[in-house]
């Protein structure tokens, strides 16, 4: 069988490019799999991909980058003009131009595969308008039902019916798309993203530090993480918040920080090439997020042996967190009852060592192969 | 947030446990039985090293090998405790075990001065008022007076007053005097315990954060119109800048 995935740029860094090249690699043991980069801006991905796996792209932007006879006049015109078969509210809008329209529908139209993933709403469109009718079409959902706005919406109301399967990282958002596409024929599934890289380091349970990461944005509620844990220092003051990434809301929480008076408690790590070496080191993972799409975060921590207290947000973190197994879950913006979950962690450490040896076994339920063999199920399921 | 993926081949035996002891030996925890075979390879020099004493170890990065091939490790290599309770025996070397973001045991050998390493900073109340342990340097028997001195980067100085008992040490020092009669935009000021008539510098290093000058963010203090804040210079260490506030700060 022949898989082609296609994704808006798979020369930089992020959830979706890694989440994308670990399957990728998971099945190009098993079939033959291409990866398809509608952009190119760098000479090799930065995530690493098998070798097994065909990467190749579409639009090349890189400096002195040539288009091909007869279309160099006609890409040069239409690289000028914004794309018009992106919906303005697909929120990667200002990537596309008339010329990667140009190309994208071309490539749809003679791509021959068996099946064709589609990585964002976006393409998932594209996909669903322009593949050739005998490729399988198959749009995953990154983002969650809700986080599209009003008018791409309706193109995916209008437009997703026609692909085959939409996949989602989590079942309330299955719930979502099915109630949507009831009677349309297309199947929807959960497939959550899988953990690859084999074995971990991890953590012994021994330093009194609480780890967060992620982007210093507003969703990822690190204010309300802050403030959480300020109440946990006044009572257990050799106890330590490491936050690690970088954002546009870095000085405020800096500032916050500051108010606060944690300056013997908090250190802003900074972004690091090796979250789970710094996982290892930790003994708590804290998820303050508004809202987190699947949770990947928790995953890791799992996988190096870190309980996780969480914000009950939606959507990820409820489907992945057993409550008092492996990790807590506290209620939605309630900044008391997240003190009280770090507070629960730490004074408990019978129960945290317990719940970290759980983490360890949920997070192999996450195995990339494991999440390769429910790939496999929806492809034959589609096939037949 | 990425990661790093390790390279190692699949089905390497790997380290459950890797630790510098206070002796300066490296205990290595095997899942199974251990077969010995440890040498140590110096990153710059290539030179090589059998076996787990490291006492003597030359100063750098060392690559801990086993039957040839580097050993890769799950634990992260030290705990802060343990850091701490290390630095308890007097030294002139360090050395620590540290897994690289590869997965690699690697043994990292510095020298060290004796100096105070910093837990707890307080900026407060119109004093800075610092506690610490004394790190790589003898400890006092009993509680006794010790020195506590700001000193401006070519200027005065400032004496404050401190406190050590056993490891521990605590001290303050006024920001009035430092802020009084501040001409220049900016003033630098280095601090320093005194101990047992042993001048030891400030610094917070018993941790694997690197970079805490960008990291860690101490709150200011106002002395008329001189802003007072700590700050953890880039070696680590703990001083205080004094910024005269105006239309251009």
């Amino acid at each position: 069988m022949k898989v082609s995935f296609l994704i808006l740029n798979a020369y930089g860094m992020g959830g979706t490019i890694r989440a994308t090249f670990d399957l990728a690699t998971e099945l190009s043991d098993r079939h033959e799999v291409e990866v398809i980069s509608v952009f190119q801006h760098a000479d090799r991905p930065f995530l690493p991909l098998g070798p097994k796996v065909r990467l190749r792209s579409l639009v090349d932007l890189r400096a002195g980058a040539k288009v091909r006879w007869p279309y160099r006049k006609r890409a040069e015109r239409l690289s000028q003009e914004p794309s018009a078969l992106i919906h303005p509210e697909e929120r990667a809008y200002t990537s596309f131009t008339a010329w990667s329209d140009d190309v994208l529908r071309r490539e749809l139209g003679r791509l021959r595969t068996d099946v064709l993933v589609t990585t964002r709403a976006g393409l998932n469109i594209m996909a669903a308008r322009y593949a050739r009718r005998k490729v399988i079409t198959i749009g995953q959902e990154h983002l969650h039902f809700e986080a599209h706005k009003p008018g791409i919406f309706e193109e995916i109301r209008q437009w997703y019916p026609k692909l085959d399967a939409v996949v989602t990282l989590t079942e309330a958002d299955e719930r979502d798309y099915r109630r949507m596409l009831e009677r349309t024929g297309t199947e929807v599934f959960t497939i959550g993203n899988g953990l690859a890289g084999g074995p971990r380091p991890r953590s012994k349970q021994e330093n009194r530090i609480i780890l967060a990461a992620g982007r210093l944005v507003p969703v990822k509620g690190y204010d309300r993480l802050l403030k959480a844990f300020a109440r946990v220092a006044e009572v257990r003051p050799d106890w330590r918040l490491r936050i690690y990434g970088e954002g546009r809301v870095s000085d405020k929480l800096v500032k916050l920080a500051v108010k606060l008076r944690l300056h013997n408690n908090v250190t802003f790590m900074g972004p690091t090439g090796d979250i789970e070496g710094e996982l290892a080191k930790a003994s708590i993972h804290a998820v303050s997020s508004r809202f987190e799409g699947f949770g990947m975060t928790i995953i890791e921590a799992f996988a190096c042996g870190v309980p996780v207290v969480s914000f009950d947000c939606p959507r990820g973190p409820r489907e992945i967190i057993t409550p008092g197994h492996d990790g807590l879950l506290v209620p939605p913006d309630d900044v008391d009852a997240f003190a009280e979950g770090l507070l629960r962690m730490i004074d408990n450490e019978e129960e945290r060592r317990r719940m970290a040896a759980n983490a360890l076994k949920t997070a192999r339920e996450y195995d990339i192969s494991m999440i390769a063999d429910r790939w496999e199920d929806a492809f034959s399921e589609l096939v037949s | 947030m990425e990661t790093h993926r390790e390279v190692v081949p699949t089905g390497v035996r790997r380290a459950v446990t890797s630790r510098v002891e206070d002796d300066d030996t490296l205990r290595i925890e095997w899942p199974g039985p251990d077969d010995g075979g440890i040498v140590l390879r110096h990153a710059e020099t290539g030179e090589e090293h059998p076996g787990v004493e490291l006492a003597g170890l030359a100063v750098g990065t060392w690559t801990v090998c086993k039957h040839g091939t580097p050993v890769v490790t799950d634990d992260p290599g030290f705990s802060l405790d343990g850091l701490v309770a290390y630095a308890a025996t007097p030294r002139r070397k360090e050395v620590r075990a540290v897994r690289s973001s590869q997965g690699i045991l690697t043994v990292v050998v510095r020298e060290v001065e004796p100096y105070v390493e910093v837990t707890r900073v307080g900026p407060e109340d119109g004093v800075i008022a610092v506690e610490g342990i004394i790190a790589y340097g003898e400890p006092v028997a009993g509680e006794r007076p010790a020195g506590f001195t700001a000193v401006a980067r070519k200027g005065p100085q400032v004496t404050g007053a401190g406190t050590a008992s056993g490891r521990h040490f605590s001290g303050t020092v006024p920001i009035g005097p430092m802020a009084e009669g501040q001409t220049r935009q900016r003033v630098f000021w280095d601090l320093f315990a005194e101990v047992g008539g042993v001048r030891l510098e400030l610094a917070a290093r018993l941790d694997d954060v690197e970079g805490k000058k960008a990291r860690v963010r101490f709150p200011a203090q106002r002395a008329g119109q001189v802003r007072v804040r700590p700050y953890f210079t880039d070696t680590d260490s703990l001083a205080v800048a004094c910024t005269i506030e105006g239309e251009n700060t």
